[in-house]
């Protein structure tokens, strides 16, 4: 125990017995315990008397240490999150003509990119689809072909057309499930990106 | 005390004293007192833990050209006093337990709280 100390005295040994923490955790609790001070000495009891009055300094910073979660220094020490030093700042400053036009560009460029492959997605859509409706369109136009060749007697002619029909009906399944596989694919693959971007976007 | 046991008394505590209205950590301390004696030392973890738990929020506020934190009690807060309610019965339970076990003994006699339950 030493003498009687006054805040600034008392508050310097704290920031020395605690210097192995983290900055963020001696700042709180030097807070902490300036605050209490302030008000023991608003409620009329002298600074001395007020630090006094706190107790032991050791045992101030073992419960300090008491609750200071060992995972949180970890944490702390994985995501460096300081601030920009004024050199940097001043830096950034200067460069900035370079390094914004650069950015700029990446950025127009990955707008691109996206851009390029929602058209191709939509592309391929865009083909099945049409092989869908027009493999449709060839099996309606085969029947009618048929029976009106039937009708005047021309029943070869009649024949190719409906195969040509048959033919397109199957093309027209084919690519039908064909578009339905992709469509189911495309959106289910979007939602994960979604996701997934969102769930990267909680983390930081 | 048990270490244990006071730590969870002391957390419902100051949750209590920070119930009806945000307080700040001297006042906590005095309201308190009449009850439960607590030092500036003892509170500041109690108030780490509080807050790291989300059982109560901080604030600042500018109080004569300083800063003072006032704490906010939060919905999970008032649940943990809500469980301790719940538990002190259990609590009580357990005591006459012990208390009848001593008695049939002889060795203590007063058993004079605990059971205004």
């Amino acid at each position: 125990m030493m003498g009687k100390m006054n805040k600034a005295e008392f508050l310097a040994e704290l920031r020395r017995s605690l210097s192995g923490m983290q900055e963020r955790d001696i700042e709180r609790s030097l807070d902490y315990y300036a605050e209490m001070i302030d008000d023991r000495v608003e409620d009329g009891v002298t600074e001395e008397d007020a630090v006094a009055g706190l107790g032991d300094i050791n045992d101030c910073v073992l419960q300090i240490m008491a609750e200071t979660p060992p995972h949180a220094v970890r944490t702390v020490k994985l995501k460096p999150k300081r601030k920009l030093r004024t050199w940097e700042i001043v830096l950034l400053a200067v460069g900035s003509p370079v390094w914004v036009p650069l950015a700029l560009a990446a950025a127009v460029v990955a707008l691109a990119c996206a851009i390029t492959a929602f058209a191709l997605v939509l592309s391929v859509f865009a083909v099945l689809y049409c092989l869908v409706i027009s493999s449709a369109a060839v099996v309606v136009a085969g029947i009618i072909e048929f029976l009106t060749s039937v009708a005047i007697g021309e029943i070869s002619r009649g024949l190719f057309i409906l195969g040509m029909g048959v033919t397109a009906a199957g093309l027209a399944i084919i690519s039908y499930i064909c578009a339905a596989n992709f469509t189911v694919f495309a959106g289910k693959t979007f939602m994960r990106a979604v996701k997934s971007f969102k769930r990267r976007r909680e983390i930081k | 005390m048990d270490i244990q046991m006071k730590r969870g008394l002391l957390d419902v505590c100051v949750l209590a004293a920070i119930r009806s209205a945000p307080s700040y950590g001297y006042r906590i301390i005095k309201d308190m007192s009449p009850f439960v004696p607590i030092s500036e030392s003892t509170l500041y973890p109690i108030l780490r833990r509080l807050e790291a738990a989300e059982l109560l929020t901080v604030f600042t506020v500018e109080h004569n050209g300083r800063l003072r934190k006032y704490y906010t009690i939060t919905e999970k807060g008032l649940d943990r006093i809500e469980s301790f309610k719940s538990d002190w019965k259990e609590i009580v339970a357990i005591y006459h337990f012990v208390m009848k076990d001593t008695d049939k003994n002889g060795k203590e006699g007063d058993v004079d709280d605990g059971k205004n339950e």
